[in-house]
């Protein structure tokens, strides 16, 4: 065997051992939940009205949290790709901030900003505070930066030279955005609508901060879970857990699969 | 036109979640002609609380609406003047000391007492004082500054005794139930907890200790001070401190009813 081709196994090898290692890790954890409960308790989980609640509430907060976190991250992610202009660097910086601050703070500050006069005006047409427009805007404020960071890389990662094309030929900008940028970039607002529906979902810390942790109202399933850990019910969490693991990986699945067969690859 | 169509497929997409929150009969806008109340719950009571919830509302057609949280968020939602709530109630009496003192809320109701016990895991055998200070066990306590088992057995044990439990205490958790949790799944040997949220967990042994005895706690239930709905909470806190009705529900739960020498 040539000595290139035994250097490339190793390689791969190397790669795949190292790669494999935290692929089995979260296999583990999955398989240790599932070892801990039984399928009785994720029967009694999803025959509970609170859970069955939370995860209708969880589906369509997460939904729609993710189609208004890519109306944000698909503009914000192409100027910051294309554009250079003052003040980029501060509000590229301040697009971290909701992915670096602890997710509490988040909700006190969702919770401060509510309580300023703008906030109070706004709650007068329609009330975000412990209530369910606020799990969307809790939700949305977190997944829109993870969105945004998304799309800012699948844009940069186009060529720009297909649009200048555009231009050259009579295209204005807005429609070599529409016709040539965004096209090119439907993998990238795909994985960036599915990192924001993922990341709604397991939301919890400004959930539970500002729109509250009320039964049959606010209660989203990372709360379901906090509850019963708050009482000892550790095996109705862990179901619930389980239950969340399979209504995330199948959604997951089906948006990857009709990306897949819409022409790219998720 | 392209636009177009990436514009209203979303936003089809956003008008449909909209629509089934809306048509949802636990997620929309409710029966508002039906008086409701707002009750801030302790996570740690949700069980007996749910329950009295329940009967009460099939009993009296008040609706009871649960928010549940760790006291100390509770407290900060009970401060927000622009989201009024009726009930305080908090996992121990400190709470509704400081609300008072703030003018938020009126006079605690006492509902149930709380005993410090030490809980292992069934087949342990039952710890001794001295098994427990021995430093052989990974012992785990609620944080004195944020828990109120922690703080009041800091306050109840002789110096001595909490210098001893201090330097065998492996991990502090922020709160009583994260002990329980450590307990049962086997990060720790042994932790202090009250003996009210043991009961539900046959796979614990609590163990009594004379140097605990002085180490107890009661939760209380006070009326929000601009509670909305005052006649509606006057019965509901009646009704949970009733021995036959929110009593019942406690002491099903392992709770001890606290006395009504203690009631104010």
């Amino acid at each position: 065997m040539p000595p290139g081709h035994a250097r490339d196994r190793l390689f791969v090898l190397a790669v795949a051992l190292l790669g494999g290692l935290y692929v089995g890790l979260i296999a583990a954890l999955v398989f240790a939940d599932a070892a801990y409960t039984s399928s009785s308790a994720v029967g009694r989980a999803l025959e509970d009205p609170n859970v069955r609640f939370a995860i209708r509430l969880s589906l369509l907060s997460s939904t729609a949290t993710a189609v208004l976190a890519i109306w944000v991250a698909v503009p914000l992610g192409y100027v910051l790709a294309r554009f250079q202009f003052p003040g980029k660097i501060l509000a590229d910086a301040l697009i971290d901030i909701p992915i670096v601050l602890p997710p509490l703070v988040v909700g006190v500050s969702l919770l401060i900003l509510f309580r300023t006069a703008a906030g109070r005006w706004v709650e007068g047409f329609l009330p975000f505070t412990y209530a369910v427009p606020g799990v969307i805007l809790a939700q949305f404020t977190v997944a829109a930066a993870f969105a945004a960071r998304t799309m800012r890389v699948a844009f940069e990662q186009i060529n720009p030279r297909a649009e200048a094309v555009a231009l050259t030929l009579g295209c204005s900008r807005a429609g070599a955005f529409w016709r040539v940028a965004l096209p090119e970039a439907r993998r990238g607002v795909l994985a960036a609508a599915t990192m924001a529906w993922a990341r709604a979902l397991g939301e919890f810390g400004p959930v539970l901060v500002f729109a509250g942790a009320t039964r049959m109202k606010t209660e989203v399933l990372p709360t379901t879970v906090y509850l019963e850990m708050s009482v000892g019910n550790l095996e109705t969490a862990i179901a619930v857990s389980l239950v969340m693991v399979a209504v995330a990986g199948a959604v997951l699945l089906v948006v990857r699969l009709a990306g897949a067969g819409a022409g790219g690859r998720a | 036109m392209r636009a177009l169509h990436w514009f209203l497929g979303t936003a089809a997409v956003l008008a449909g979640c909209f629509f089934f929150l809306q048509s949802d009969p636990g997620l929309g806008p409710g029966d508002s002609s039906k008086p409701r109340i707002v009750v801030l719950c302790a996570a740690g009571l949700k069980g007996p609380l749910e329950s009295i919830a329940r009967s009460f509302e099939s009993d009296t057609g008040i609706a009871v609406e649960l928010d549940f949280g760790g006291s100390q968020t509770l407290f900060a939602r009970l401060s927000d003047p622009h989201r009024p709530a009726d009930v305080f109630l908090p996992a121990d009496e400190s709470y509704i000391r400081i609300a008072r003192e703030k003018a938020l809320v009126g006079g605690g109701t006492a509902l149930v007492s709380m005993q410090a016990v030490v809980i292992v895991r069934k087949p342990a055998s039952p710890p001794t004082w001295a098994d427990l200070t021995s430093g052989r066990l990974r012992v785990a306590q609620a944080d004195p500054s944020v828990a109120a088992v922690g703080r009041r057995t800091q306050e109840a044990l002789a110096p001595a005794d909490w210098r001893a439990l201090n330097a065998a205490t492996t991990v502090y958790k922020p709160t009583v139930s994260d002990v329980l949790n450590a307990v049962r799944l086997g990060g720790v040997d042994a932790g202090v907890v009250w003996d009210a949220i043991v009961l539900p967990h046959p796979d614990l042994l609590a163990v009594h200790l004379p140097q605990l005895a002085g180490v107890t706690a009661r939760v209380e239930a006070a009326v929000a001070v601009k509670g909305p709905n005052p006649h509606a909470t006057e019965r509901f806190v009646r009704y949970l401190a009733d021995p036959t009705r929110g009593g019942a529900a406690f002491r099903t739960a392992g709770y001890a009813i606290a006395g009504p020498a203690t009631a104010r």
